[in-house]
């Protein structure tokens, strides 16, 4: 699952709306090192480059501090969170994004005996719903919002009349 | 009618929560200005947003 350069393989890929572990310096300013866990929700991944992978997740916090409830996405209800792999009630900011590498340094799995990746469980459908609705009502009110999926390329093929394909 | 006791007994998994296993019990808390200047210091956002796009969430 993990490549000897500790990239997790293709087969590994989060789907949308995952819910994988990362993990993040608890605070470089301190001498110890320590660690800072996030349950965070994929919105994506990209390969960066090829046979590397990049997920675009937004991060979770069970303390609200800082966290608006009303503009992100909370995972309270028991069932979803059970869905969720997480056991506490989960606020995701969904103004604060970022691509991370889909690498070991990022994301780990806390039980390697029971899941062999850093994905832990899933949003709902009826939460993707509610997630899309947030969004879209965010960015109607300009507030920040994750970057929407881009296009993918189509593959250019040749005319038959000789000009180049588009 | 002559129906035995049927009190309701209501079990939850873990003490009312999820049944959700140990690691996660893990305390996380809030998001610290720190985690995304390590990020940005340690993951090229412009060069991970880029390349070939994978699956996205539509919205």
């Amino acid at each position: 699952m993990v490549s000897q350069d500790g990239f997790y393989t293709a087969a590994t890929l989060p789907a949308p709306l995952s819910v994988v572990w990362g993990r993040f310096p608890y605070d470089e300013k301190r001498g110890e090192p320590g660690e800072d866990f996030h349950p965070c929700l994929v919105l994506g991944w990209n390969e960066y480059v090829p046979g590397r992978f990049s997920v675009l997740v937004v991060f979770g916090t069970s303390n609200p501090n800082r966290v608006e409830a009303w503009c992100n996405f909370q995972v309270s209800n028991a069932t979803a969170m059970q869905f969720a792999g997480l056991n506490k009630v989960t606020y995701f900011d969904l103004g604060r994004w970022k691509w991370l590498q889909w690498h070991s340094d990022w994301f780990f799995t806390p039980d390697p005996d029971r899941w062999s990746t850093p994905v832990v469980g899933r949003i709902r459908e009826d939460g993707a719903h509610v997630l899309r609705y947030q969004l879209q009502q965010r960015e109607r009110r300009a507030l920040p919002v994750p970057p929407k999926p881009k296009p993918k390329l189509i593959a250019s093929s040749p005319s038959t009349d000789g000009t180049p394909g588009v | 009618m002559n129906q035995p006791d049927r009190a309701t007994q209501v079990v939850f998994a873990t003490a009312g929560r999820p049944n959700v296993p140990e690691p996660f019990e893990a305390e996380y808390g809030p998001l610290r200005d720190s985690i995304f200047a390590y990020v940005d210091a340690n993951a090229d956002q412009e060069e991970l947003a880029g390349g070939e796009p994978g699956q996205h969430f539509e919205w």
